[in-house]
């Protein structure tokens, strides 16, 4: 379910939230499915259970995840809409240099703009069948 | 928890372990680094009152372990070897072991030896490496002490092996709330399992470390420069990580501004900050020293 890159900049309990949010954004998890637990995780991905435990309060926080008392850890109603800022921020400077390249091999920047619509044309359609195939499982 | 108070150590008169301080929290893993020789082995031993203590306290839930030599049965120390077990099989080893800690849990052995499919009836000599550490760990777990300290658990360990003891040990904190007190030369193992880090150096404990904060603590600035300032930089004592043509590999503490400036008004061509692993931190800190 998650991947932890070792190697990677981005702090381990940081990878757990992004992984985590990834997942439910691609529907992958669903509002109301269960988790596992900080213990269960931790063992899971062998990271020490305080990092994991660290990453779950901050989802918690953010409303992407909520515990009930004894019953254990879940994916929320809302946690498909949330996007957080620093999520964002990442894309825009991820986007930069691109664009630079963009703008210095000529390119329209109207281009740009239609390409970006055929996009989210594509990833659009194509969550839509995900979500239908899903449902049409259940 | 287990606090360490001011602790020395001779050895032929020389102080192997000097005035050391660490306080371990309940629950957290906890990895002690340094060179080989470094002394983290001495430090457990002592800890463990195999080896006399020169100076210092060793406390237990605020009770002196030296003083109430019964308190030791809460920490358990696993070394690197274990030849005292050489002689006797698994089950021999579990009625041994229960003679001297009451509270040695049999049920909770035999599972784990049967999740992890050990023999049961070998004498421990027979045992591969892998499966000696294996074995060693979970019959120091099944004692149930607060605090286990694993001297090189992982180290000479095959990939699949050294998965099972690191889940292992990850199980036992997040269940059990067992402390660890761990040395390894693994430092990519270190740094997945361990929340807090300490070096030793100079036969000191360096100041501790936040796992997590590593990273932000922490960059690894790729340099280049026009003039061959190598010397500059080592003499100036920054950790060269490595060095090829105009390219210099530093790394740097993100709060040490002196530094940052004095590589600014050298004037490199290329400015690039990177991540840094524990691995390299640890080859800055100590690689340094044997090459200038």
């Amino acid at each position: 379910m998650i991947q932890i890159d070792p190697r990677s900049s981005t702090p381990i309990y940081e990878q757990i939230i992004q992984q985590m949010k990834e997942l439910c954004f691609k529907g992958l998890l669903k509002s109301g499915d269960k988790l596992p637990s900080v213990r269960e995780l931790s063992t899971m991905i062998i990271a020490n259970p305080n990092t994991v435990s660290k990453a779950y309060k901050e989802l918690e926080r953010q409303g992407i995840i909520e515990t009930l008392r004894g019953r254990g850890t879940y994916v929320s109603e809302n946690a498909r809409v949330s996007l957080d800022e620093r999520k964002m921020e990442v894309i825009k400077e991820q986007l930069k240099p691109l664009i630079i390249d963009a703008f210095y091999a000529g390119i329209d920047f109207n281009h740009i703009h239609e390409w970006i619509d055929e996009i989210k044309k594509e990833v659009g359609g194509e969550s839509h069948a995900r979500n239908k195939e899903s449902h049409e499982k259940n | 928890m287990l606090e360490i108070k001011n602790l020395t150590k001779k050895i032929d008169n020389i102080e192997v372990v000097k005035d050391i301080n660490l306080k371990l929290q309940s629950g957290e893993i906890f990895g002690l680094l340094g060179r080989n020789g470094s002394g983290k082995t001495t430090l457990l031993r002592c800890i463990q009152q195999i080896l006399n203590v020169d100076q210092g306290e060793i406390l237990f839930e605020d009770i002196s372990i030296l003083d109430h030599p019964l308190i030791k049965r809460n920490v358990v120390y696993v070394p690197v070897q274990n030849p005292a077990f050489d002689r006797y099989t698994y089950k021999q080893l579990v009625r041994l072991l229960r003679t001297i800690y009451p509270d040695f849990d049999v049920t909770y052995a035999n599972e784990l030896v049967n999740r992890y499919d050990l023999p049961e009836n070998k004498k421990y000599r027979e045992l591969s490496t892998g499966l000696k550490k294996q074995l060693s760990l979970i019959l120091s777990f099944s004692i149930r002490p607060a605090v286990i300290m694993l001297d090189e658990p992982t180290d000479g360990i095959d990939a699949v092996t050294r998965h099972d003891l690191l889940q292992l040990m990850i199980d036992e904190v997040a269940n059990k709330g067992t402390t660890i007190l761990i040395t390894s030369h693994r430092l990519e193992d270190i740094e997945r399992i361990c929340n807090r880090i300490a070096f030793l150096e100079d036969n000191q404990l360096s100041e501790v470390i936040e796992v997590e904060d590593l990273k932000d603590d922490y960059v690894k600035v790729q340099l280049a420069y026009d003039n061959d300032v190598e010397l500059k930089i080592r003499k100036r004592g920054i950790p060269i990580l490595e060095s090829t043509g105009v390219f210099y590999t530093v790394i740097l503490k993100r709060d040490d501004e002196d530094s940052h400036e004095f590589l600014n008004l050298l004037a490199p061509r290329i400015w690039n900050e990177l991540s840094v692993s524990l691995e390299e931190v640890f080859i800055a800190k100590f690689g340094g020293k044997r090459r200038w």
